[in-house]
This record gives structure tokens, sequence and C-alpha cells, in this order.
């Protein structure tokens, strides 16, 4: 039964580690005797399995067991790490992703496993059949294990009959550590009360209070045996209770009837955990402070005895005369009246030789604390007990304990939940990370957008303000003292604005800190691609990775994570040489994949380099022609910056042959589109023979963007400042036309121009015809001039999108709300550069339609290409 | 989605013993109405920012307290008599149509009306108004004076502005 409402959670926290599994199995590859990597993946698995069975997911519970076994063997040093265990690790890890990748989708786990399971078997040599076997020694080197050993010989002689099939039954840790520590801790403690007040049986008048007593540890010992699937156990505390009513019932009728069996039964549970006697001599110097407090009352019984009244007066005690102390009380008292118990707590003495972990202090107050509420209960079943004189009954008698029977095994599930989660949140304790709703964040985020707003706002009054008051003293002419208090109030403004504007940065700022995320999370995934990649090719690729750390928004870091496989697979598949190839070049045997990310402003730069052989320019060219890209005359003329946007083209691939891994000529296309939709702009350098990068301007977050505010005609434009490269003012005779297209010339190049107002239909207001304003725009690949009538300044904008019947084919990639409650619509420039492309094509056509020679135009200028 | 609104109707028309309320505007001298539930809220002319390469009925895009929302001139969209109204007297009926919110610029906007829906025709077969039928739901008479019920899904169908777009940009 899978338990949904613990599933998202489960499916998060399991991405997690495996995640963090892959690496560390890719780390094992390389260092196969790294011990530490090997516990580390033991102990992601182990983290899977024990949540898996938690929610009730058989397969990943039982995949991941049998991944443990094949681990344990690896780090008892049993077997050794090869290339197939590894690869049997990963494809396990991968299946585990698959079933996870199920529940996510349908709620059940859908992927087969028994194949997978067949191979473990076979890789870690017939585990399987030593499964039992391996049980035990698994848990070696764990605190309790040799104690377990030879327990399925234990022969319980008191009551053969039932214990003929107990054998099977192991009293591990199989179900869970975390949870079988509990119930260790549970019983310690419920064995030792009761062996207290059997001892004080033997010469008490209330017997059956005693009894009573006994029996609320019996039950609840019981239903944590039925919780953790112990059905022996279960069996004989039910046996027990049983006994006990009976024997009750006859003190009630007068008769003296012999205590002897409680310890008959105490021993028989000891006798099936060995540990808890262990583990109570391994307190034994805890709690000898006590045991003096308490004066020597054991009559001579074993040291054992001893201890246990010890351990437990502080127990008793408090519910005989403090049961009317109110909790905190209690506490205090318990606290202070075990001080020399807890003094001797290793935690408060550094350098002591036992080496108990803070885990365990905690937990050993957690019982302490624990132990006060189960005296309350009992307390308060004590006063019960009483009553319970009168249930003459036995039916009645035996239905008040199913009930209460019942209302104890809940409350011990939720305690041992409730536990569990405090374990857990201790061991997160260190990262501190809380998960939240990316939709809560995205509201935040969208109500420091309105706050940016209105800051922008703010500023645009401020200067009104300004206007105003040069207004006042030059046109209406008020004389100094008149002034006064209109420049008061412009100085309170621009204070208040520079106020609001600090603490609307800060606030923007760490909303978008919170999106933000290393972009390790990023980078983490591809090793394991490399390796997959490199796999079966006579390659040989070590990844080199660079900036990890480097922070941007999640959201980005989702929609760059495929072009960067693209990007990877090309790199690999297309750019790198096989090792005889390199040695004969003079190249070192192994080629290099650099992946580094670094801030550049307000953007994030993700460059990816191999020494490769870079891009065929010949190639690209014989390709593009034999693909009607281009015609031959086309491109003769590209330059070798023009032909690598070639590679970007859909359905271009130099690729001879489509491979399992490329030669369809969709990746690049991917890689182009997803970045576009980012406002980022990519680039690509070849040295041929040597390197070949790509590198991704991105910005940080997908919701403000720094921008350039432009006017054309009485509209205000935002053009994204990742895409602008500089700004210019020219002058009508500094631009000529070729080819029908406008151009300017910028340094020892020539740059195509064109107007947006002709581009919008908008009539341009400009002040001066002669002059007018170029904003060079540049998609990493093409750059082109935009004529515009006025710069307005740099200004962060938050992005709200357009109808998609608006946004689609218009050039602009949405709308911004600028400070005074305008609407400015985002020019797309990657849509706007394909636009005047078309345009120029349609035109060139056109031209050379009237035959209009082409070779009009200057050398140096290079036609401009039809990208789409 | 739809069901709701059915339902929602129906109760509606329990309430009101079977009446429909509308919001009545109108375009030159025709009379139109919408049903009320799909109505946001009513606004005076805001100030529009043109979206370049648009549709021409697309007015362009207003701010609604931060959202931004498209207005459509619905003169244009319905090919209605060229007339020229001077902007600050119209009204923006702002209505949502499965879940897009867009503006329509009408002349004005009258009460709300009660009608009784087994009044409500289909429409007629010739043209009304020298409005195409296939945006009319439905035509009643109030007071001699002819109300159009407009299809207003019918109206925003987004295929078919797309249509236009492109029809437009070739």
């Amino acid at each position: 039964m899978i338990d949904l409402s613990l599933l998202d959670d489960f499916i998060a926290e399991t991405g997690e580690h495996l995640e963090e599994m892959e690496s560390y199995l890719l780390q094992l590859e390389s260092e196969p005797d790294n011990l530490d990597v090997l516990n580390d993946i033991f102990r992601s698995i182990h983290t899977i399995k024990g949540s898996a069975e938690f929610v009730g997911l058989e397969r990943v519970a039982e995949l991941s067991h049998k991944l443990e076994n094949v681990l344990d063997r690896l780090r008892q040093g049993e077997k050794t790490v090869n290339m197939e265990i590894v690869d049997t690790l990963i494809e396990a890890k991968d299946r585990i992703d698959l079933l996870v990748k199920d529940l996510e989708n349908y709620q059940k786990e859908k992927t087969e496993i028994s194949d997978l399971l067949d191979r473990i078997k076979q890789v870690s040599g017939d585990a399987a059949e030593q499964d039992s076997a391996r049980n035990s020694q698994e848990s070696n080197g764990e605190d309790y294990g040799e104690a377990e050993e030879g327990l399925e010989t234990t022969d319980v002689s008191e009551n053969g009959t039932q214990d003929e099939n107990d054998g099977g039954e192991d009293y591990d840790e199989e179900y869970d550590k975390e949870l079988f520590e509990i119930f260790l801790e549970q019983l310690r403690e419920s064995i030792s009360f009761i062996k207290t007040q059997t001892a004080l049986m033997e010469d008490s008048d209330s017997k059956i209070d005693l009894f009573n007593k006994c029996v609320d540890s019996i039950s609840r010992l019981q239903s944590s045996a039925n919780y953790m699937g112990y059905e022996n156990l279960v069996s004989i505390y039910e046996q027990w209770l049983s006994e006990i009513m009976k024997v009750q019932e006859g003190l009630m009728s007068g008769e003296d009837i012999p205590t002897d069996f409680m310890s008959n039964y105490l021993n028989k549970i000891l006798k099936r955990f060995p540990q808890i006697g262990k583990q109570e001599e391994k307190s034994e110097q805890e709690v000898k402070g006590e045991e003096k407090e308490q004066g020597s009352e054991s009559d001579g019984r074993g040291l054992y005895d001893k201890l246990v009244k010890a351990f437990d007066s502080s127990m008793t005690g408090n519910h005989d005369y403090e049961s009317d102390l109110s909790e905190e009380e209690v506490n205090e008292k318990l606290f202070s009246g075990s001080e020399p118990g807890f003094g001797q707590l290793p935690l408060i003495m550094p350098g002591s030789e036992e080496d108990y972990e803070a885990e365990d202090v905690e937990k050993m107050l957690f019982t302490r604390e624990e132990s006060i509420s189960d005296d309350k209960t009992e307390s308060g079943y004590t006063g019960e007990g009483a009553e319970e004189k009168d249930y003459d009954d036995e039916e009645t008698l035996s239905q008040h304990f199913d009930e209460r029977r019942k209302t104890e095994r809940r409350k011990t599930e939720r305690r041992i939940t409730e536990r569990r989660k405090l374990d857990k949140t201790g061991d997160r304790a260190v990262k501190q990370s809380v998960r939240v709703d990316a939709g809560k964040i995205d509201s935040l985020m969208n109500q420091v957008g309105e706050l940016v707003v209105s800051r922008a706002f703010f500023s645009q009054v401020f200067n009104e303000m300004k206007d105003l008051q040069q207004h006042l003293k030059e046109k209406v002419k008020l004389d100094q003292r008149e002034m006064k208090p209109v420049r008061d109030i412009t100085f309170k403004l621009a204070e208040a604005t520079v106020a609001l504007g600090r603490v609307a940065n800060e606030l923007q700022e760490g909303v978008m800190k919170v999106r933000m995320l290393p972009i390790s999370q990023l980078f983490n995934r591809y090793p394991r691609l490399v390796r997959d990649l490199v796999h079966d090719t006579d390659k040989q690729v070590q990844l080199e990775i660079r900036g990890e750390e480097t922070e941007l928004d999640k959201m980005i870091i989702e929609e760059i994570s495929d072009p960067l496989i693209h990007i990877i697979r090309n790199a690999i598949d297309h750019g790198f040489e096989t090792v005889n190839e390199r040695k004969g070049l003079g190249k070192s045997k192994i080629g290099t994949l650099v992946l580094e990310a670094y801030h550049e402003s307000n953007h994030i730069v993700i460059e990816i380099t191999d020494d490769g052989k870079g891009l065929d320019a010949e190639l690209i060219r014989t390709r593009a022609v034999e693909k009607k890209l281009f015609t031959k005359e086309e491109i003769d003329r590209m330059s070798e910056k023009e032909l690598t946007r070639i590679i970007m083209m859909p359905g271009f691939s130099t690729a001879k042959k489509v491979t399992h891994t490329s030669g369809r000529g969709v990746g690049m296309d991917v890689v182009k589109k997803n970045i576009e939709k980012l406002n980022g702009t990519i680039e690509i350098n070849s040295k041929p023979g040597k390197q070949m990068q790509l590198r991704m301007k991105i910005p940080l977050t997908l919701a403000i963007i720094p921008a350039l505010l432009v006017r054309l005609g009485k509209d205000i434009f935002t053009i994204p400042l990742a895409t602008v490269e500089e700004t210019l003012r020219i002058f009508e005779h500094e631009t000529s036309t070729i080819e029908g297209v406008e151009v300017i010339h910028l340094r020892d190049s020539t740059m195509p121009i064109f107007r947006l107002s002709e581009l919008f239909g908008i009539t341009p207001e400009n002040q001066d015809e002669n002059k007018s304003f170029v904003v060079i725009v540049s998609t990493g690949m093409q750059k082109i001039g935009l004529v515009v009538d006025e710069l307005m300044g740099q200004q962060e904008v938050v992005i709200k999108p357009l109808e998609d019947y608006l946004q689609e084919k218009s050039g602009f990639s949405g709308a911004t709300i600028i400070g005074d409650g305008q609407i400015s619509l985002i020019l797309d420039v990657y849509e706007l550069v394909s636009m005047t492309a078309g345009r120029q094509t349609k035109r060139q056509k056109d031209l050379s339609f009237q035959r209009i020679a082409a070779e009009n135009g200057s050398d140096d200028y290079q036609a401009p290409v039809t990208v789409h | 989605m739809q069901e709701n609104i059915a339902t929602e109707r129906a109760q509606e028309f329990e309430e009101n013993e079977g009446l429909m309320q509308l919001v009545g505007f109108i375009i030159g001298k025709e009379y139109f109405g919408v049903d009320i539930l799909m109505v946001q809220e009513i606004i005076r002319a805001a100030p529009i920012t043109a979206v370049p390469n648009s549709p021409e009925f697309v007015e362009g895009v207003i701010n609604l307290r931060g959202s931004i929302i498209p207005v459509i001139e619905l003169r244009k969209r319905l090919n209605l008599f060229k007339q020229d109204s001077k902007p600050e007297d119209s009204w923006i009926l702002i209505l949502n149509i499965e879940g897009r919110v867009t503006g329509f610029i009408v002349d004005s906007v009258t009460e709300v009306l009660k009608i009784d829906e087994t009044t409500i025709e289909p429409p007629p077969d010739i043209v009304v108004a020298g409005l195409e039928s296939q945006y009319i739901r439905g035509v009643c008479k109030i007071d001699e004076m002819l109300l159009i019920l407009l299809d207003f899904d019918r109206i925003l169908l987004v295929g078919e502005i797309k249509k236009l777009k492109e029809m437009a940009a070739s």
C-alpha cells in the first residue's frame, strides 16, 4: 500500500539522494578504493530504502536492499570494485530513477526490476543465497551486531510449542535501522520497568496495581512489536498478557499465586534480544551515580538487577510522589535529580573514552523525556487500575485492555514517526534549508516587481518635481523665500526616493537570491553524461568544471539543462578526435572539455570549451550547399563567423550519417531556441584544429531584467540590455545603401541598420532630421543597428507576457509597465533580426529582379543571410 | 468551467424565474448585450498602447492594475459601420472569455437588463445591422429596439485572430 500523502516528499527527497549517489558512483569509478565514497553511496541508498519502505514502495525498497547487499560486500572487502559492478550500480540507480518517475506520473511503480535483480545477484556473486546470513553480517560493526549471531539457534526452552516456528524471525535492523533502534530502546526501558515491578511484587500487598503497570508496558511492547512486524514476539506478549490476567483474577479471588512466571517471560524476551542486556551493562557507568544515591536496596540480587532498579528509580520515583507536578516541574526535577547521571555523559566531557556521538546523547535525552511522559500516562492508569478491581466480568476487562492496546498502538506509531522526523531534521540542521513551493516565490517576485515599478514612478515624480521647481524659479519668478518650501519638498522627495530605492533594491536582490541556486546543481549532471557518451568509443575525454558555485535562477537552470546536453554531445561526437588521431596530431591523449560559469554584470556566462578539432569550415560549406540551405555563391561570400551561424540552423548537421547521439540537425537548433527564450545570446568561437568554444550569456533571472528604454514617436520601447552592444549617434551622411539595405560603417566593418519606426509603422518624431540614434544589438551571432528617435536611459523592468496572439511573430517578447503606469513593449531582438533578414532577402530579390547588379556593393560587406 | 457557468446560470434562472441578466451597450446606433457573468468590469477609456504588427482591430494593450490586457476595437472587429467616435467618450468593457481577460471598446454602456430567456430568438438569416450572423448568439426585442446578443467566444476565436494577423502580414 503506497502512502500517497508522503509520496511528494519521497519523490523530492529521493531525487536529491539519487543525484548525490550518481556523482558518488562516478567518483567511485575513478577511485575504486575510496572507502569514503562507498560509504556515501551506502548512506544514500540506505536512506532511499528506508523511506521507500516507509511509504510502501516495494520495488524501490527491494532494489535498494539488494544494492545495499552488494555495497556491503564491497565495503567489507569481500569483493573489489570493478567496471561491471559500477555499471550495474549505475543502472540500478537509473532504474530507481525510473521508478520514481513512474510514481510522479502514475502514483505507482510500473518499471520492471526483475532483470536487474538477477544481474545484481550475478554481480555480487550469489549474494541472494546468503541473504539471511548477510543480514546478520550486515549489522556487523554496528553497535549490537555480534549479539545477533546465532540468534536463530537460540532455543527458548520454557515454551517449546510457541517457539518452534520462531526460528525464521530475525530481530535485526532489516526493517530500518532507526526504527529498530527506537524499538530496542523502548524494549529496554519496558523490560527493566517490568523487572522492577516484578521485584516489588514479592513483598507487596498491591500486587494487582503492579500487575496493571506491567500490563501497560507489555501491551505497549506488543503494539510496537506488531508495528515492526515481529509476529512471534507479538504472540509471546499476548500469552504473557493473558497469563497475567489469569493471575490477576486469581489474586482478586484471594488466591496467592507465585509471580515467578513473570521472570520466565522476561528471560524469554531477553534471550531474544541479548543486546539489551549488553547495552544495559554499557550504561552501567552512567547510572552509577544514581545508584549510590538510591542506596543499595537490592537484597543480594545480581548487579544486573541493581542496575535495572537504579535505572528505573527515576521513573518509578517520579510517579510515586510527583505525579501532581506539572510537566515542567517534572522535567526540571528529573534533570536536576539525575544530574550526576547526566554529568557522566561523555558529551559534557570531551576526550572521554567512550565514543558517543551527539546523536546518541540526544537520543538519551529524548529517552528521558519520553519516559516522563510514559510515566505520566502510567500514573493516570494507576488510578484507573484501582477501578479495574471492580471489573468482575472477564470480558469487560479484556475489552478494556483491547481498547487500551489500540490507543497504545496508535501512540507508539505516532511517537515513532515523530522521532523519525526529529532525527531527520537533526540531520539536516547542518544545511538548514526550507522547501518552499515555487509558486509562492513567484508571487513574491511579482510583488517585488510591482515595487520596482513604483520605485521607477517615484524617480519620475522626483524629476517632475525638479522641473516644477525650475519652472517656478524661472518662469513664475518666485523669490528665495517663497521658493524655500518648494525646495524643501523637492529635497524630501529626493531623500524618500533614495530610501525607497535602497529598500526596493535590497528586497529585489533578496527575493532573487531565494530563487538562486548554484549552477553545480546542473553541472553535476554532466560527468555522467560525458562518461556515457565516451563509453564504447575510442575517445577519451576528461570533464573539467569551473565556477560551479555561480548562482542563477532555478527556472533558468532548468531551461539551459537541455541545451547544455546537446552542446556536450556535439563536442564529444564531432569535436573530439579519437585517441589515435590525437596522438597523430601531437595533442594529449585525453581530450579536455571545460564547463565554466561566471558572472558578468547582470548576466551569467556559461562557456563550453573543448580542445578538439573545432569547426570544419569547408565541411559546413559543402553540407550547406548540399542541403540547399544556401547557394554556392552565398556560401562563398560568408565569413567564418557567419559560417558558425549555419550550424544553428534546424536540419543542419555535418555528420555523415545519423548516429544514436547526433546527426539529425536538431541539437543546435534546440540550443538556439532555448537560449533565445531566455533573452540570452550565444556565440561560437572556433579555432580550427585546436578549440571550439560556445559562449552563452543569459540574464540571471527571468522575471526582472535590466533594459534600455528608447523612444519611437510617442511610444517607449524596451530593449533587453543583454542584447545591447553599444549605442551610437549617426548623421545622415554616414549611412549608405548596399543592395537596398541601409548600412553604417562602424570601425572596420559595415553593419546593416533598420529604422524601427518603419518596421513598426510609427511616424518618427526626431528633433534633428540629420541625426539619429542607433542601438547596436547582437544575438551573439549577428549584429544589427536599430534606429530610434531617442535614448531614454536604463532601467530594471519586470517582464509581463502578452496575449499569445499579440506576441507571436510580432517582434516583441512581452511588455512591461514603466514608471507612470505606461506600457512599454519589450523588443524580441532575435525575432527582429530574423524579421529584418526576411525583409532584406525580399528586397534583394526585388532588386536583382530589377537587374541591379549585386556587385555594386563594397567588397568588405558580407551579404546578410536568412537565418530562418 | 462552462458547466460551472451553466449551473450558476441555471440557479440564476430559478432565482429570477427564467430571467437572464445582460449588460447592454451601444455601438453607433445599435444596441448589444452580453451575459453579465462574462463581464469582469467596465472602465472608462484608459491610455492604450498600440502594438505594432498586430491585427487592425486590436487597439493595443492597457495596464489594468498591473496586468497587461489587450483591447479590441469591437467596431473594427465586427466590421461595423465606420464612424469616428471620440475616444474619450468610449468605455472599455473588460470581459473574461474562457480565462482570457480582454477589453472591448464600446461607445456607451446602458443599464443591466433582465430578459426572459424565451424571448431570445436565434440570429436571423439576413444580415442584422451590417453584422455577420456568425458573431450573434441571438436577438430579442426590448421596447421596440432590437437587442443583439453577441457571441464573444466566437469573436475572440484565437485561431481566427492569428489567421487574420498572418493575412495582414503577407
